[in-house]
């Protein structure tokens, strides 16, 4: 899940309910959204995350979440070993191994 | 939107989770009721609560505040905020050192303000406060019922360099037994 949140991050900042949105939309992988808050205070304590407060119009202020350097050498060292899982997964399935 | 009705859900909701989030640690807490309360409130600025009904889903999507509450415990490793101990403030110092020392200036006079000021705390059972003024007290107190006596005076007077001691040492003595008996957290 944490790289789910990272994966989300990579290309654009985005705030909190935004990214739990987008979370939330795919299938299957979010059954409690308020659940994400207590992942991203995590990856923001590890440092794989960097908050930055924006002025909303509405309300309070918006905290919005980004990827850090650390977090980008995270989330691609999660890239290629889940490309290697999946890929020895499919040969299993595919009864080729 | 913000009708009376929709504010009251969304107001039950944080108060909920803020019950919930009681035993994680401030700073934790702080930081997860603002998260949520931010989200809701971006909720509504999206237009995606405009109604009673949406306002609802978006809660449902959410997830009860305890999972939450305890989703955070899962992730900051557990660690659930601890009652403060029993500290000492300004009450129970001055209520102490009146009681060991005050009594070698002013007998009698210095530990009875020192004594009321351990009444006035609530760092010791009432047993306990019952106790202590007891061992302060109860050398001077037959002190002072039994002068009148002249038979007894006359019995006293041969054990009253003991008995000063005692008047002067009470206080001390229930300060000793403050320090060391005081109510547990």
């Amino acid at each position: 899940m944490e790289f789910c949140v990272l994966a989300l991050l990579q290309d654009t900042e985005l705030y909190g309910f935004d990214l739990v949105k987008r979370l939330g939309d795919v299938d299957g992988l979010v059954t409690s959204e308020g659940t994400i808050y207590p992942l991203l205070s995590r990856l923001r304590r590890e440092g794989w995350v960097s908050t930055t407060w924006v002025e909303s119009e509405s309300g309070p202020p918006r905290r919005y979440y980004a990827l850090t350097p650390q977090g980008d050498k995270a989330l691609r060292g999660f890239a290629e070993d889940w490309e290697r899982f999946r890929d020895s997964v499919d040969l299993l399935l595919k009864g080729k191994a | 939107m913000t009708t009376k009705r929709a504010q009251t859900l969304v107001d039950d909701y944080l108060a909920r989770l803020k019950v919930a989030a009681a035993v994680l640690p401030p700073d934790r807490r702080a930081e997860l009721v603002e998260g949520i309360a931010e989200h809701l409130d971006a909720a509504q600025a999206a237009g995606e609560a405009s109604d009673e009904a949406d306002l609802r889903e978006v809660l449902d999507r959410l997830g009860s505040p305890e999972a939450i509450v305890i989703a955070e415990l899962a992730e900051s490793g557990g660690h659930v905020a601890r009652p403060a101990p029993p500290t000492w403030g300004l009450l129970e110092i001055a209520g102490i050192t009146l009681l060991a020392l005050g009594g070698f200036a002013v007998p009698v006079l210095a530990p009875l303000l020192g004594m009321a000021f351990v009444v006035a705390s609530d760092r010791w059972t009432a047993r306990q406060k019952m106790v202590a003024a007891v061992i302060a007290f109860l050398p001077a107190a037959i002190l002072i019922l039994t002068w009148t006596n002249l038979v007894q005076v006359l019995w006293i007077w041969t054990f009253t360099g003991w008995w000063v001691m005692l008047v002067m040492a009470g206080p001390s003595l229930a300060a000793a037994f403050l320090c060391l008996f005081r109510r547990r957290r």
